[in-house]
């Protein structure tokens, strides 16, 4: 096929995964957080409410496209797209299956974080270009955050790519087969510690509850999304959803195997692959959306010294204490 | 009475000292030893250190500015009334007392009085350009009489706030008043004020057009600013160095109203007051009324009183509680607390025909009987909620995040409350053990049983924790009015229009706010010639306010959260 064709292809394939999940993690949330607030949630449009968001994307398109006058431009067009286009990009790395990737690099895990880093910086413009107080210091917290995140995330995810030996994203699958002590699955999720600095890290990263500073809806009305509306929000919106159901992903890719299925071997379930990935992910989406339902928030200063003083140590201390037992087993048992 | 009477002789004040009994002791001293007095009086063995309410009263040649305090080491009562000629400068006494900061602004305003020694003397509740209208010599006339005078002449000039003029609905007589003049002396420029203990700086507001910082304008528009409040803050970085809060949006000038209402009708104007507890505010003035007309209130109607009100108490804390949580960004327990709350207004929509504007307390008693299918619904609502208060708890008080969020934040120590006129559970949570449900006890509270919830450490939290436990009391006293319901009329035998002898009476009641105190003033005719609503949210604001600097926008947040503002009863 021609080369050109199969990129295009590729694009479309990441696109419409984005979109349709995007579709249906809206409508999820609202109905989780409803089952969590004895209450029922959309129940109108469709069977239990299903067509609902559907309704509402068609809205956020039709809808007028306000661009407030004392805002700065081109940035604020530039913005959603910024914050979007990482977004999308990410996705090419995801393993689905043993042969479902849209793009197999050999250091996917670099380029996930090197792409995703580039969001908070369309979030910043966004902040910046509307001209506007609120969105001006959802923005900031976005700023402060970001480098608060970045360096424990890295770190948390450093053990797994040492015990896998590999920054493939379908390496890092592939060392998850099989078993340990007899009975439970090789998930690099046993590596409690680095699992749990990862998930907080990671929270932090989407900002997510209690960690949704940036647009902090009763302190800072809607942060950096205050001026948006029609489909230049929905980009901002869609782009938080997914970058939800890939930090989702991603724990499940580097801790829960993948697209694996436990105990079973890999040739067996080359078919149902993509759907078990997809299961685990919304598994993961689900308890991201539970503690949204359930915290309250936490405050700035408290986010950066967690940041700082606890996720960062923690995390350097623990890629020091995997490097140690990795060495110290290679020692006894010889290489794997 | 005559430790008072010493007291001022010893700081060299004439003062004359009557008791009136439905008020306790009351001083009338003059406009230039008011000050000294006032000192003298905090200073001395009386202790009166709490400024119960600041408000004026126009007596027809003069305005009496009437300071109310308590004693709480001697339990006394204590009126202060100075006269003031119209006009003439009304001298602060903001460093005596923090808690006349926002009530001398608004009576400078409604009385057209020249405020000096203030640190923030700006309008407070209405807009440049409205008249001085709690004078009588402003009356209020019908719209068919606004209409034809409007029509004959409109004069934008005569638009003044210091001469009794035209403005909407307000006639002027055609008295010229004396002292009203429009060259007033020029006020001389305020010497830097001393701060009182509690306080980073002086409360003087936000001078926005020369801050070279970041002024926020947090509402009349915002999340959570529980209705129309506007704070403006000047920011540095996040940490807030100034803030200042505006208010008067939902202004309606209840008090003026009430002065040409019947008095069983004064209730409607009460109710949307203090919104979400209309119970309260009726019964304050109901009792203020009966003070003065001698009503004796049957025992039945007492109980209903009490029943009632600690139901609204709970509706009201609920309306606190899950706005709490949504001000920490936890958006359950908005949603949770709402199930009860519907069975409540459910109940009250039972008895008293109404979800929210019940009119329900009058003088002489009550208006309805409770029916037989409220009852049931009481019981069976009394054991849902003792499970789901538990809930609450759990959910937000347990939550680590919420504690590390609330405590430490925006601490009242005992003598910044007091200070501050702050009352209620805001009191409470500072650790002054003070309830008028058990230290004045009005309608069957003596009869009932109930702890008064307290803790010691003053911040969010703390507030919070005790307004979790009144809820627990309340519902412990609710079961107790319903099992002894004494048998008998609901009501006491009141005349239809009521027209109580001239005379001056102060009823206050534990509202879910705090202490709500309604003065009455009767001139012998069928509606009150001056009543004054003591608004707890108001005094929990300027409070509110005057913590904010040095905390983050987060913070102002939760804080405000805490003092439990209702506008409709800050503004009035």
């Amino acid at each position: 096929m021609n080369a050109w064709l199969i990129a295009v292809l590729r694009f479309l394939a990441a696109l419409g995964l984005m979109l349709f999940n995007g579709v249906v993690m809206i409508y999820m949330l609202r109905k989780v957080l409803a089952r969590l607030h004895v209450r029922l949630g959309p129940m109108d449009n469709g069977p239990h409410g299903m067509f609902q968001t559907v309704f509402d994307v068609l809205k956020l398109l039709t809808k007028e496209d306000v661009t407030p006058r004392a805002v700065d431009k081109a940035l604020f067009f530039l913005a959603p797209v910024i914050v979007f286009v990482p977004s999308l990009m990410a996705y090419m790395v995801l393993p689905f299956s043993r042969t479902w990737v849209i793009l197999d690099v050999p250091y996917g895990l670099l380029f996930y974080f090197a792409v995703m880093s580039v969001v908070p910086l369309g979030i910043l413009a966004a902040g910046w270009a509307s001209n506007n107080k609120w969105s001006f210091i959802g923005a900031m917290r976005i700023v402060g955050q970001q480098v608060t995140y970045e360096v424990p995330m890295l770190l948390a995810a450093l053990p797994v790519v040492m015990m896998a030996g590999s920054m493939s994203l379908s390496d890092i699958v592939r060392a998850q087969s099989g078993t340990f002590l007899w009975i439970l699955p090789r998930w690099f999720a046993f590596n409690v510690p680095a699992l749990v600095l990862f998930f907080i890290a990671g929270l932090i990263e989407s900002g997510q509850t209690p960690f949704d500073l940036a647009e902090a809806e009763s302190e800072l009305v809607a942060g950096f999304s205050t001026e948006y509306s029609a489909m230049k929000f929905g980009l901002l919106y869609l782009a938080e959803f997914s970058n939800v159901f890939l930090f989702s992903a991603l724990t499940v890719t580097l801790f829960f195997g993948g697209w694996q299925v436990p105990w079973v071997s890999a040739d067996h379930v080359q078919w149902v692959a993509p759907i078990v990935f997809m299961v685990k992910t919304y598994i993961g989406i689900f308890f991201i959306f539970a503690i949204r339902g359930t915290l309250p928030r936490i405050r700035v200063d408290q986010m950066l010294a967690t940041g700082w003083k606890v996720l960062l140590p923690a995390a350097l201390a623990w890629v020091m204490v995997t490097g140690f037992v990795i060495k110290v087993g290679q020692a006894l048992v010889g290489p794997r | 009475m005559t430790v008072a009477r010493g007291v001022l002789e010893r700081a060299a004040v004439a003062a004359s000292i009557e008791t009136v009994e439905s008020l306790g002791a009351v001083c009338r001293v003059s406009s230039s030893d008011a000050r000294k007095a006032l000192v003298a009086l905090r200073d001395s063995d009386l202790a009166v250190g709490f400024l119960v309410d600041l408000f004026g009263i126009d007596t027809g040649e003069a305005v009496d500015i009437v300071y109310h305090l308590r004693s709480f080491a001697r339990d006394e009562e204590l009126v202060v009334k100075v006269e003031h000629g119209y006009g003439s400068t009304l001298e602060s006494v903001w460093d005596i007392f923090p808690a006349a900061l926002m009530p001398e602004r608004e009576t400078a305003e409604l009385f057209g009085l020249e405020l000096a020694g203030h640190p923030n003397p700006k309008r407070l509740l209405t807009t440049d350009g409205c008249p001085p209208y709690l004078r009588k010599s402003l009356v209020v006339r019908s719209a068919e009489e606004v209409r034809d005078r409007a029509s004959q002449h409109v004069d934008a000039t005569s638009l003044d706030r210091t001469a009794g003029s035209l403005a909407g609905g307000f006639a002027e007589p055609g008295v010229a008043e004396p002292g009203a003049s429009l060259d007033a002396t020029p006020i001389p420029a305020p010497k830097p004020l001393p701060v009182p203990r509690g306080l980073k700086r002086a409360p003087s507001g936000v001078d926005i057009e020369n801050s070279d910082r970041l002024v926020l304008n947090m509402g009349p528009q915002h999340p959570s600013t529980h209705g129309v409040l506007r704070l403006i803050l000047e920011l540095d970085g996040e940490e807030i160095v100034s803030g200042e809060a505006v208010i008067g949006y939902l202004h309606r000038g209840i008090e003026k109203l009430a002065e040409s209402r019947r008095y069983s009708a004064v209730g409607t104007l009460l109710d949307r007051g203090d919104y979400v507890s209309g119970i309260h505010a009726e019964l304050a003035f109901a009792l203020a009324t009966e003070k003065i007309a001698g009503i004796e209130v049957p025992r039945r109607a007492n109980y209903l009183r009490c029943l009632l009100g600690e139901l609204n108490r709970i509706a009201s804390h609920i309306t606190w509680y899950g706005p709490m949580g949504l001000d920490s960004g936890a958006m359950g327990p908005f949603l949770y607390t709402f199930r009860d709350r519907e069975t409540i207004l459910d109940i009250l929509e039972d008895i008293t025909g109404q979800r929210m504007m019940f009119n329900y307390v009058r003088p002489g008693g009550v208006v309805n009987d409770i029916t037989t299918t409220a009852e049931a619904k009481i019981r069976a609502f009394l054991d849902e909620f003792a499970v789901h208060v538990d809930e609450n708890d759990e959910l937000l008080m347990g939550n680590e995040i919420f504690q590390a969020r609330t405590q430490g934040i925006g601490v009242f120590d005992r003598e910044t409350a007091l200070g501050f006129g702050l009352t209620g559970a805001c009191l409470r949570g500072s650790g002054v053990d003070w309830d008028i449900r058990r230290d004045r006890p009005y309608a069957a509270y003596d009869e009932l049983e109930f702890d008064v919830p307290v803790a010691e450490e003053g911040d969010v939290y703390a507030r919070c924790a005790v307004r979790l436990e009144e809820m627990r009391q309340s519902a412990r006293m609710i079961r107790q009015c319903i099992e002894g319901l004494p048998e008998g009329e609901h009501t006491a035998k009141v005349a239809k229009v009521l027209r109580p002898p001239a005379g001056e009476a102060y009823g206050a009641v534990e509202s879910p706010r705090g202490e709500l105190g309604v003065h009455l003033v009767s001139d012998g005719t069928d509606s009150p010639y001056r009543m004054r609503y003591r608004p707890p949210a108001l005094y929990a604001l300027q409070a509110g306010e005057a913590m904010l600097p040095g905390l983050l926008i987060a913070d102002a947040v939760v804080l405000m959260g805490s003092m439990d503002l209702i506008l409709g009863e800050v503004d009035r």
